[in-house]
């Protein structure tokens, strides 16, 4: 069997299986030192407990055959910080937020943070560059739901000069006062974040959750629990993350951020507990990580208008893979605050079961120029249960004032200006979809900003035998509905390669406002 | 609900009245804001717009700009805090347009009329508390 190392510290690893499946796969052994060390049918899988500048040998296989091993040496470190040793209680009952925190702010270069088995209360912690900090086995750090608990990031403070400006937090795409996160990395950089441990954000409709509390209340906007802002390299692996206040991680401005072999669970009805919202990142890789949610597993930004036109950075250079999203409404989601566009994103290799919709794009007439999709590649995917597995929403109504007016919903063709959107390519190959309830496909192009591009090869769609009637999206004059086939509107090309859809109800194909419809195979011809 | 939105017809192009626009506008924000779902932000921001296309025009070296340059920046500085800041881009297209005509309108605050003075000096104070002005920069005003 062949494998990658793809995280390596001084104490632990991640390795990722090469073609053995998505996700999951057939019982394998994992040799170290030649010692069986653990069973696993995950394509992505951690080990722990490794000792630092030591060499290890790897292998993993089936059966009988030893397989051959790979040699690894992992990093030095210095030294260990143990947060006990700074006077963290972890007994659940005192607070120990000053105590890590301590530790975190002496942390030298290759250096660990160690929170041990135990469970810690605390409120925001701030990261610092080149910290390992490491969660063991059985560790919790347990938020605290008292907003007096958490500082408050401005959003925007003005500068000397009253033209530049220094953004500390966001809430929602705009630069707005909000709680500082359980995590929060403010220009870091060289970071890791990993372990067998817990974050319990401990949200829930007594605190976060409840109705007002949703809201900007006492001065700011909800917390997330690992909020990064303009910091670079920063990984997270192995963690379980539950609960969450708000949006579960939320790199933002952030380049080269990883995430590995994470387990984020939020209840199905939490409110905007989004598993990751990457907003104006470059360079993002999502890898075996489990979601289970209450709204968004992925959901891609780069802000509403104002961050987007001001600062012009997209998301962009993002690959999600081997992850298994699972509840959200929506598995990996674009928008709908993208106002500087969303570029080269693969993911590939994933399962999304029981979501609303699989690829879900959301924007808008009003999110402007530079809000361009582009590059956006779907590839060796298995849905199951996903109410509409592709859909593209150019009319979206939630969120903003004018959500609802006739210059967003108006279906005719309005001029081309600074608030004209623009999505160029969709690629959708290799995938499977069972069991869907509203629609295969509801892809609805603006008619003055048609789609570029989209592509379907090697896809297949059936229903389930008793679907539900559901919206496919949240536009004005869409109704629920079941069993509905393909529905495109507005888009320059559309290539359909080897397309099959099961059990829709007639006409399987709604295209309209469609200049170039490639089918392969030919159909008319045959 | 319909007196609320005769505001609609009350300035026209160019817009005359800067006094009015200043008595009224921050009210009629903070009704579109708590009351009427922001569905008159559009047109809102169309009016300040307007003012401000105005405004660039009016030279404040010249006596007779200075009185309505002064209501204008008294309405931006009222109206400003009474926008929705989750509709953040309305908001700073006004502080825009509030710095910006600060910026060009100060340098002649010794010439001007004492009211004028006294507005302007309120609407910098309304800034600062906003902390859309620095005002360590503004005591003199302040």
């Amino acid at each position: 069997m062949k494998f990658k190392v793809i995280f390596l510290t001084a104490r632990c690893l991640t390795i990722e299986l090469e073609d053995e499946g998505i996700v999951k796969t057939q019982a394998y052994s994992i040799y170290v030192n030649g010692v069986k060390t653990r069973v696993s049918d995950r394509t992505v899988e951690s080990l722990y407990d490794l000792l630092p500048d030591t060499e290890y040998s790897l292998a993993v296989g089936r059966g009988a055959n030893a397989p051959e091993p790979v040699i690894i040496r992992t990093p030095k470190e210095f030294v260990t910080l143990n947060v006990r040793d700074f006077g963290a209680a972890g007994d659940g009952v005192r607070e120990d937020t000053a105590a890590i925190q301590a530790a975190i702010l002496c942390c030298p270069k290759e250096g660990r943070v160690l929170i041990p088995a135990g469970v810690y209360r605390i409120g925001a912690l701030f990261l610092k560059s080149d910290l390992r900090l490491e969660l063991a086995a059985g560790a919790v750090l347990s938020a605290y739901t008292d907003r007096e608990k958490f500082p408050i990031l401005p959003g925007l403070i003005t500068a000397w000069d009253e033209e530049q400006e220094y953004n500390l937090a966001s809430w929602e795409g705009n630069p707005l006062d909000s709680f500082a996160s359980i995590i929060t990395g403010i220009g870091v950089k060289n970071v890791v974040i990993y372990g067998q441990g817990t974050i319990e954000g401990n949200g829930s409709y007594e605190n976060w959750w409840e109705g007002e509390g949703r809201e900007k209340t006492g001065g700011a906007f909800r917390p997330r629990t690992i909020f990064l802002n303009r910091c670079e390299n920063v990984t997270v692996q192995g963690i379980r993350i539950q609960n969450s206040p708000a949006w579960t991680l939320h790199p933002y401005f952030s380049n080269r951020t990883r995430w590995i072999d994470l387990d984020l669970v939020n209840p199905k009805i939490s409110p905007n507990t989004d598993g990751m919202d990457p907003e104006s990142v470059n360079g993002l890789e999502v890898v075996g990580v489990h979601f289970s949610l209450g709204d968004d597993c992925i959901a891609v930004k780069s802000g509403k208008y104002y961050m987007g036109s001001t600062y012009k950075v997209p998301s962009q250079n993002i690959e999600i893979r081997q992850c298994h999203m699972q509840f959200g409404h929506g598995s990996v989601t674009l928008g709908s605050e993208i106002g500087a566009g969303v570029r080269h994103l693969w993911c590939h290799d994933c399962i999304f079961e029981g979501t609303d919709r699989g690829l879900r794009i959301k924007t808008r007439r009003g999110r402007g120029k530079d809000s361009i999709i582009e590059d956006i590649v779907f590839e060796n995917i298995l849905m199951d249960g996903v109410l509409t597995p592709f859909v593209l929403n150019s009319y979206y109504w939630c969120c903003d004032p004018d959500g609802h007016s006739e210059y967003v919903r108006c279906k005719d063709p309005l001029p081309v200006d600074e608030r004209t959107p623009e999505v160029r390519s969709l690629c959708f190959k290799n995938i499977t979809a069972h069991n869907c309830h509203a629609a295969a496909a509801f892809l609805y192009g603006l008619p003055e900003s048609k789609v570029g591009e989209i592509e379907f090869s090697n896809v297949s769609i059936d229903f389930a035998k008793h679907p539900t009637a559901e919206y496919p999206a949240m536009m004005a004059d869409v109704e629920p509905c079941t069993r509905k086939g393909v529905m495109i509107r507005n888009c320059r090309k559309l290539i359909l390669d080897h397309v099959q859809v099961e059990g829709a109800e007639e006409p399987v194909y709604d295209l309209d406002g469609i200049d170039e419809i490639i089918r392969i195979p030919d159909e008319e011809k045959d | 609900m319909a007196n609320q939105s005769e505001w609609k017809k009350e300035w026209g192009e160019p817009v005359r009245d800067l006094r009015s626009l200043c008595v009224r506008m921050p009210g009629i924000v903070r009704f579109e804001t708590t009351r009427n779902q922001k569905e008159g932000y559009q047109e809102i921001q169309a009016v300040f717009r307007k003012v401000y296309e105005q405004a660039v025009w009016m030279d404040p070296a010249l006596e007779e700009t200075r009185e309505d340059l002064s209501w204008y920046l008294l309405a931006l500085s009222r109206t400003i805090p009474e926008v929705d800041e989750e509709v953040f881009d309305h908001r700073m297209n006004l502080v825009r347009q509030y710095r910006n005509t600060l910026k060009r309108v100060l340098p002649y605050y010794g010439e001007m009329r004492g009211e004028e003075q006294e507005r302007i000096r309120e609407s910098i104070r309304g800034a600062c508390r906003e902390k859309i002005l620095i005002a360590d920069k503004y005591t003199a005003y302040c």
